[in-house]
């Protein structure tokens, strides 16, 4: 196995090292509890916190700043972040208004953020919401999770609750309330091409035929669908596309923003082939596209293949989604 | 009469002082998982002794969840978060009841059970973790109960009758020892078990031949409750 790493235990530290390090004026951190938070001073806003574990980058961590998240917990690759950082985390960055944990729907990740804020109920700390995310239309139960996974879908939550929760006088009820919604009107889907390689084990997370693809494909390698023999990229993004549409249904009409996002291991160009066929497909069932967001949102390590999102729109939502944001995440 | 409280608290002290000393068990069990089940375990169980102190201020409930939250805070992990859940749930069972009775202990500790199973993603017995012995601890329990209190409605042990008597070392003691056994026999059978779930459950058939660290845990807690309420 060759990556660009030194011990496989090291792995998460440092990649927040070079983060902190990569944006001086803009984010702070406790390495040691692989919390970062937002260091430009907010006043009189609902804190708005989100974690998991790592190996999705560019989520979360990359997503905090104004507009997006203000503190993201980094768990171990594919393990939950732990209790005490996610309370340390929310008393750092509360600022009297509340906080609103967005969790991704995986087992541990809801563990962990229950008991924290059962914590800090306990301990008359910030008052705190929280909404579960479970956007992935493949499979209803997974191995580490009951129901439905989140996945890339979760991005458009922190987008348009992180620029909601920067308007005035925005209360943390409004907010969990408007994530919910948001949560309720995306559906995703993905597929891979081949697995991820965790630094932890060295070799593939699971096994994966070379012309296999796995149809909705967890973000650690969880299994999904089934297993379909190799096709070209029309068949299946025509496939996930179409899965994703029946499952909300999105109807004609509708006006929905796209993301097509990259699981880490899949070159942008391909993902902008799976866009045009996507984009097709929608114009083919008169679905209106407000947005297309092309790129690797929430990946899953080295794993080759790439997801669908649709989410509906309303007024406020396509607003709110062209809000301005301050994100380590860039191109210049 | 010594008060349901300061027992508490000596049971709390010795189950701390056992699971420290079991450091080095713990740590070996776990060598199929992260190998930090036992330095977390001391960890946790070395904060809740330094605040032995405050808990005597504190009310039974209050106790209880006083010490999950530290546990979970301290080991952190998922071991942390189940064992904490497990003092925090049973806390909550008792509440603001100063004088519970048998069965609401036997309550409190079958609610702590259920979070912990949900919280797990629904944990069931032959997972190999710490439900293994839990969840045949309290079926025990409820089973002597209702043997010494229904089959003999009127016994009167230790001078008090039935079911609504606050609970007394002597009525405890035959529920908890019951806890004992079941949970040792639960974790007995975890030996030859393949985890299903933690990291352990990563490794497959390599899991097999050996105890899981989590309900030798639960066996070390109602070992240490039993031989307080012996010794009063």
């Amino acid at each position: 196995m060759k990556k660009i790493i030194n011990k496989p235990e090291d792995v998460v530290y440092e990649m927040l090292k070079g983060l902190l390090s990569s944006n001086p004026d803009k984010l702070a951190g406790i390495l040691e509890k692989r919390i970062i938070y937002r260091k430009d001073p907010y006043l009189n806003k609902v804190a708005i916190i989100s974690g998991s574990g790592s190996g999705h980058e560019p989520d979360q961590a990359f997503y905090v700043g104004k507009g997006m998240l203000d503190a993201a917990c980094a768990g171990p690759v594919f393990a939950a972040p732990t209790l005490d950082a996610i309370v340390d985390a929310a008393k750092i960055i509360d600022r009297g208004r509340g906080v609103l944990f967005l969790v991704k729907n995986y087992t541990g990740d809801r563990a962990n953020f229950e008991m924290a804020s059962e914590m800090l109920e306990f301990e008359g700390g910030p008052n705190v919401e929280t909404v579960i995310i479970n956007d992935d239309v493949a499979v209803k139960d997974s191995t580490f999770t009951a129901g439905r996974r989140g996945v890339a879908g979760a991005i458009f939550v922190y987008k348009i609750v992180g620029a909601k929760s920067e308007e005035e006088g925005v209360n943390l009820q409004s907010l969990k309330k408007l994530a919910m919604q948001v949560n309720e009107n995306v559906r995703s889907m993905g597929f891979a091409l081949k697995s991820c390689t965790t630094p932890a084990k060295g070799s593939p997370t699971f096994e994966l035929g070379s012309d296999e693809i796995e149809l909705g494909v967890g973000l650690h390698g969880e299994p999904g669908r089934q297993r379909l023999k190799y096709m070209p990229a029309n068949e299946i993004i025509k496939i996930i596309t179409e899965s994703v549409i029946e499952d909300l249904p999105f109807r004609p009409f509708d006006e929905v923003a796209v993301m097509v996002n990259g699981l880490g291991g899949t070159p942008i160009g391909e993902l902008y082939i799976a866009a045009g066929i996507v984009l097709d497909i929608l114009k083919g069932k008169n679905i209106k596209v407000f947005r297309t967001y092309v790129n690797n949102f929430c990946t899953s390590l080295d794993m080759e293949g790439c997801s669908v999102s649709l989410l509906r729109l309303n007024e406020e939502f396509k607003r709110l989604l062209c809000a301005p944001v301050d994100i380590p995440i860039r191109y210049f | 009469m010594i008060s349901q409280k300061e027992i508490l608290i000596k049971v709390i002290e010795n189950i701390s002082r056992n699971l420290i000393s079991a450091e080095n068990e713990l740590t070996e069990l776990d060598s199929m998982g992260d190998a930090d089940c036992g330095s977390g375990v001391r960890r946790g169980f070395e904060a809740v002794l330094n605040i032995l102190k405050e808990l005597s201020s504190l009310e039974l409930g209050e106790i209880l969840k006083r010490v999950g939250f530290t546990l979970a805070y301290t080991i952190g992990g998922t071991s942390g978060a189940m064992l904490g859940t497990g003092f925090i749930e049973t806390g909550k069972g008792i509440a603001d009841n100063k004088e519970p009775t048998v069965l609401d202990w036997i309550n409190a500790v079958d609610g702590a059970l259920l979070v912990i199973k949900r919280r797990g993603g629904n944990t069931k017995i032959g997972d190999k973790t710490l439900v293994d012995s839990l969840e045949p601890a309290v079926a025990a329990m409820k089973s002597v109960y209702e043997k010494i209190y229904e089959i003999q409605p009127q016994t009167t042990i230790d001078n008090t009758i039935g079911n609504n008597s606050v609970a007394s070392p002597m009525q405890i003691l035959p529920i908890i020892d019951a806890a004992y056994r079941a949970a040792k026999l639960g974790s007995d059978r975890t030996i030859d078990m393949i985890a299903k779930k933690g990291r352990a459950s990563y490794v497959g058939e390599r899991s097999k031949g050996n105890r899981d660290p989590g309900s030798l845990i639960i066996v070390i807690m109602f070992e240490s409750a039993l031989n307080i309420l012996k010794s009063i």
